[in-house]
Order: structure tokens, then sequence, then C-alpha cells
């Protein structure tokens, strides 16, 4: 599954298994320091189905539906 | 002759500032400039930074330390990124750079070291400056400094962004930098490299903390738990959606609220002034023009200032606090149903201080698309040049009544800004083609207490600046005002006869059947074209034209809307009513007027098109607005 998939609720964490696409939203998941293997809490979502809010180690992330899309996840 | 030699003499260092956004760069930028504020260059180039002496305190100044927006890598996803990527390659300012500091933020290292990594291979001579010590200080996090060192292969110092601490030292190693070879241009990572860098990253992050510290991320966790706490609740989906309407609400309101006292006093400071220099020489001409000309130009836009200073004030503790990128965050959604994103809140926040800046900041949004369109809708928001004139018409439509309409009226004012603001873009959006996938993906950085004093001195300086640029302007069109509008028959007894057959009266009369349908007559029409050099001139020249010497009146503000609520056109009527007074504050609302920002809009897109297409869909649109809503209210019977 991805980051949207509907069964993550906040407070859950998902471990990244891999990268969907090979563009630009990859390149800058990437930048922001996530990658295969790495830990991520859910936190939840920005109103009107904003934003998805993660964290990884000490930082804050928010990812758009199709910037979160790209990260493969499995429950940990 | 001398400096050019001496400059000849001595080789000039040049050191860039490069990390990600929120890393501290800035605030180690201003301690060792020691300049008080972000200065922002306008070289005539495309490539923007800022650049500064190093702080003469720290010794002989033959270093120059430049700073460069926040970047994540080398390889550039907004215009933002593509400066400090230029900016080191090909600078227009500087010959070369020799060095390179990069910021790394203390809690993020793991992240921070990547773009390190990056900038290891191009070869530039390196230095890294790990930010946020209080922070890991208050926490018992201590960093293995030569553990570091040794891996990365470069000096690396730590810095208190609170205290200054490690700041001699920095420019010490800085000083030591130098090329032994001609740096590289970035070559991109594949997807391979790219995880076994993140990787490599992490573990040296993890090495460096552990060897000094104990439960590294334990501390590290401590430091973050309140931002997650905090996020709890102000990023919560209908919670923090009402906070965030609470918050900006407050942020406009407070603008009203607060500044009344002081802009009552800094009034009655220059009605004093105004009767004591025109007492000085009644009846002559200098007095006269220093009086009226000068002293009343000055006051109708001096009141204003702690309404400005309040604006800044505030957009500067919603950024400082790291709730800005929050709201940019709650606010995503909405904005990219009108074609823009959730980036673009900050820069249409601040064209509520000013355009100009706010067209500057839209740098950071990675999509072409969005940030046209956030640019062709930043001069809607009502910048604070806009206030006086807002005030002056809310003070005369609601004059005596409760202090409550007026500052509904003002909240209404800014509400209409925004709704303009989205319709516009909504409309924009259908015309711009996408090329590119629109980027939202935001840092959230953790809440920090603001430093209340470096707040001030902020937002003191911005405000300052403000005036200083404003204020020739409006010396230069008091002058000229006062001119048209005294001669050539200045010996004429009856005042407004004399105004009538003045310079000024003669060009009104020209505009007058043009301004005619907006409900108001030549003199308004002169503030309405002095208004295009600045908007706030607008306030001083009605001063100036409707001569408000002759009243006994407490305060300049009073007697100009004495003056204003008898003032009457060549047919007798009244020219300030509900509906021409309202239909001057849609006007202000709509119109750009404002060379500045059409200057820079040319400038930042690159296109004369897309600046003077604004400037005249803007103008006409409110003119034909204008007209149709006062001859409406009028035909409806609102005087």
């Amino acid at each position: 599954m991805n980051l949207l998939d509907k069964s993550l609720k906040p407070g859950q964490k998902v471990e990244i298994t891999g990268f969907t696409s090979d563009n630009v939203f990859r390149e800058r998941l990437h930048e922001m320091g996530l990658r295969v293997g790495m830990l991520i809490t859910i936190l939840g979502r920005a109103p009107f189905g904003g934003p998805l809010l993660i964290r990884f180690n000490t930082s804050f992330l928010a990812l758009r539906n199709e910037e979160a899309a790209c990260a493969r996840v499995k429950l940990n | 002759m001398r400096t050019s030699e001496t400059e000849l003499a001595v080789e000039q260092l040049s050191i860039a500032l490069v990390g990600a956004p929120n890393s501290g760069k800035t605030t180690l930028y201003n301690w060792l400039t020691g300049s008080r504020f972000k200065t922002v260059n306008y070289p005539g180039a495309t490539v923007e930074f800022s650049l500064g002496h190093l702080a003469s305190h720290l010794g002989e100044s033959h270093m120059m330390v430049m700073d460069t927006p926040g970047t994540y890598s080398l390889h550039p996803k907004s215009a933002d990124e593509w400066v400090t990527l230029k900016s080191i390659y090909e600078n227009p300012k500087v010959k070369k750079i020799d060095g390179i500091i990069v910021v790394v933020d203390g809690t993020q290292i793991s992240r921070h070291l990547q773009l390190v990594m990056q900038l290891r291979e191009t070869g530039f001579p390196l230095m890294v400056v790990i930010t946020m010590s209080d922070l890991l200080r208050k926490e018992g996090i201590e960093i293995d400094i030569p553990y570091l060192q040794k891996t990365l292969g470069c000096p690396v110092l730590q810095f208190d962004g609170l205290l200054a601490g490690g700041l001699k030292e920095i420019v010490a190693e800085a000083k030591k930098l130098h090329w032994t070879k001609e740096p590289a241009r970035p070559v991109p990572w594949t997807f391979e490299i790219q995880e076994t860098k993140l990787n490599q990253c992490e573990q040296i992050a993890k090495e460096a903390l552990s060897h000094k510290t104990d439960h590294a991320q334990e501390r590290l966790n401590r430091i973050v738990a309140t931002t997650e706490k905090l996020d709890r609740v102000l990023l919560h989906p209908f919670l923090g959606f009402a906070l965030f309407i609470v918050i900006m609400s407050a942020l406009f309101s407070s603008v009203y609220w607060l500044a009344t006292p002081f802009m009552d006093m800094i009034d009655g400071w220059f009605s004093v002034a105004n009767e004591w220099v025109a007492g000085l020489g009644p009846g002559t001409l200098w007095a006269d023009f220093l009086a009226n000309g000068v002293i009343t130009s000055f006051a109708a836009f001096m009141v204003f200032v702690p309404q400005i200073f309040i604006l800044f004030l505030g957009i500067g503790i919603l950024e400082s606090t790291g709730y800005l990128a929050r709201a940019a965050t709650l606010i995503d959604r909405p904005f990219s149903a009108l074609g823009m994103s959730g980036r673009s809140f900050v820069p249409l926040l601040s064209g509520f201080a000013c355009a100009v800046p706010a067209i500057i900041a839209t740098r950071n949004i990675p999509s072409t698309k969005d940030r046209m369109i956030t640019n062709f809708v930043i001069p809607l928001m009502s910048c604070s040049a806009r206030l006086p004139v807002y005030a002056l018409c809310i003070a005369f439509l609601f004059h005596g009544e409760s202090p409550l309409k007026a500052g509904l009226a003002l909240a209404a004012l800014y509400i209409g800004s925004m709704f303009l603001g989205a319709l516009a873009a909504g409309i924009v959006s259908k015309f711009i083609p996408r090329q590119e996938p629109s980027l939202f993906m935001m840092e959230l950085p953790i809440y920090r207490r603001p430093k209340f004093r470096v707040l001030l001195r902020h937002a003191w300086t911005r405000t300052l600046s403000y005036v200083k640029r404003a204020g020739p302007i409006i010396f230069t069109f008091a002058v000229i005002v006062w001119v048209g509008s005294t001669f050539p028959n200045y010996q004429t007894e009856d005042a407004h006869q004399k105004l009538e057959e003045s310079y000024v009266g003669q060009l009104g009369k020209v505009i007058e059947p043009v301004v005619a349908p907006m409900g108001v007559d030549w003199r308004v029409g002169v503030g309405l074209i002095s208004a295009f050099a600045a908007r706030e001139v607008f306030v001083s020249s009605l001063a100036v034209t409707f001569n408000i010497t002759d009243g006994d009146e407490d305060s300049q503000q009073e007697a100009l809307l004495t003056q204003m609520s008898a003032a009457t056109n060549a047919q007798g009527e009244k020219i300030f009513t509900v509906s021409s007074v309202i239909g001057l504050m849609v006007f202000f609302l709509i119109a750009l007027q404002c060379m500045s920002t059409v200057g820079v809009q040319i400038r930042e897109s690159g296109s004369w098109k897309f600046a003077v297409t604004q400037l005249v869909a803007f103008n006409l649109f409110a003119y034909v607005l204008v007209v149709l809503i006062v001859q409406g209210l009028r035909f409806i019977g609102v005087p």
C-alpha cells in the first residue's frame, strides 16, 4: 500500500518499502530525507482532504496526495 | 582613487552560506554581518541574494558573506533554489566564491548532511556549521565534533544563534578556506546512490550523536515533543482550521484596535507642530508652505505608521514561531482549488504589508503556474499603503460612531480583498497552461518561542525602511501639490477660488470628465493621479487640496474630515458622500497604483506583457466597477 491508504490511522507507524514513481516527487522525497526502510509516523491530515502530515525522526512533513502516493509502505 | 587601490591590493574573501530552509542560515548571516535585518539585494541580474561585509567587531573586513535562499539540494526545484545554485557558480557580484559554509540544523543532522555530501562532491572548500546549539544543550545533547570533522573531511563548528557563541571561531576557520581545484558542477545521484548516501548520512549522524550522549534519539524526541502535541490541536482538521481563522482575524483586527491610541498621539503631535509653524509667520508664503504643504502631508501619512508596524510585527510573530508553515498546510486544499498552493499563502499574507517583497517571496513556489497566479493576485491584497486611505474613508463614514463598526468595515475590506484575490486566481488559472507538476511538500519547523526583542527590531526596521522609501515621494508630491494648488494666483483671498484657478485646478478640470462618474470632483482626481506615485500620497494630497488650515479643530484628521464633509463641487453638490467614499475604497481595493509593483513584476516574471496586462486589467476593472457601484448606490437613493 502507499501512504494514502485509507486503513492507515493517525499514530500508526509504517515503513517505507519503495517508491512508485520515477519523477520529481520521488526526488524531493529523497531530498527531504525519506528512504527505503525508514520508519514514518502518520500524524493526520489537514482540513478538506488537504496534505498528509507525517513525522520521521525529528522532522515533520506535509505531503499532498500525489506526493504521498509515491511512497510504498507497510505497517510496522 | 585610494579606495580602489586598496581594494585591489587586498584580496577579498567571499564566503557563501548554504543550507536547508529554517536551518538558521539567516541568523548566522545577521550575526556575521552585523546587519540587523534581512537585507534584500536588488542587482540588475535575475539572481538575488544578500551580500554583506563582515561586522567590524569580528576583525578586519576583507571578508564578504553571502546569504542564499534555503535549498534542500543542488538540483533546483524552485526559483529560489535556482538562485542558490547560480549565486555560488556564476555570481554577478562576486568574482568567485572562495568557500562555502554549509549550515546544518543540529536537530536534523542526518537530513541536512545530504547537502554537505553533494557540495563535497563539487570540490568547493567547505566548512560545516551546526546550529540550534541552544536546543541541543537544553536536552543535554553533545555532538562529537572531531568525529564529524574526520568523517566529512572539513572543519565543523557549532553555533548558538541566541548568544552568538562560536562566531569568532567560525570567522577564523572561514578565513582559511581556499580553492585547491576548480569546483565542478553537481552531478545528480541515481536512485541507488541516493539511497546509499541517505543511509550513510543517518549512520554518521547516529555516531556523532551517540558517542557523547546517552539515549540521543530520545533526547531529540523531547525537543520535538511539544511541537507534536501542539500540532494535534493547531493542525486538527476542524479545530485547527477554526483556530487558523481566529489567528488571522486577530492579526487583522489588532492592526486596527491596537494602533488607535498611538495614531491619536501622533496626530496630536503634528497638529501642535502645524499650529506652531503657522503661528511663526501668519499669512506668509513660507509658513503656509511648511505648515500646509510639508507638515500636513507628513501628518497625513505618519499617522498610519503604528498600523503598519503592528502588521509587520504580526506577520513576524507568525513566521518566527513556526506557525506560518502550518497555516500554509491548512490552506493548501482550498488554495489548490484556485490554481495556487499552500505555499502561495505566505507571499499573499506578506502582500498585506507590501506587494514588492511579496512578489519576490513567490520564488519558493516550485511550479511556474502556481507562481504566476500568485504573482497576479498579490497586488489585490490590501497592502499597508492602502491603510491610510481606508482609515480615512472609514473615519468619514463612521464618524463619531462606535469603533466596532469601523473595525468591521476594515475587516470587510480585507475579506473583500481576499475574496477578489480568490476570484481573480480562479479566473486566471483557467488561462495559464500547467507545464510541470505542482509541488507542495513542506517541512513544518518546530515551534519556537520568538525573541521579542528581535521581532520588535525587525518590525521597526521594516517600518522605518517603508517610511524612508515613502518619505521622499510624499515630500516631493507635497511640494508639487502645494505649489500647484497655491500658484499662480496665490494672493487670492478666497481659498476655494484660489484652488480652482491654480495649476492643480486647471489639470483637475481636464480629467474631471473621467472621474466624475465615480462621484468625485477634480480635486479627488488630482489625488488619484498622485496616488500612482504612492498610494499614501492620496491622503496627503487631499489634505493639501482641501486646505485644512482654517479650522481650529484639535487634530489634523478631525480638520480634514470636517473639510471633507463640507466640500462641494461646482454644482454645489457634496463631493464626499456615502456612495462616493465607498467607491473610493473599492477603487483603492482593486486598482494597481504602485509603480514599484509593476517594476518588480516585470523583473520577476521576465515579461512586460504580464505586468502590463495586470496593470491595465486591474485599473480598468476597478474604474468600471466603481462607476457601477457609485451610480447604482445613487440610483437606489444612497446619498
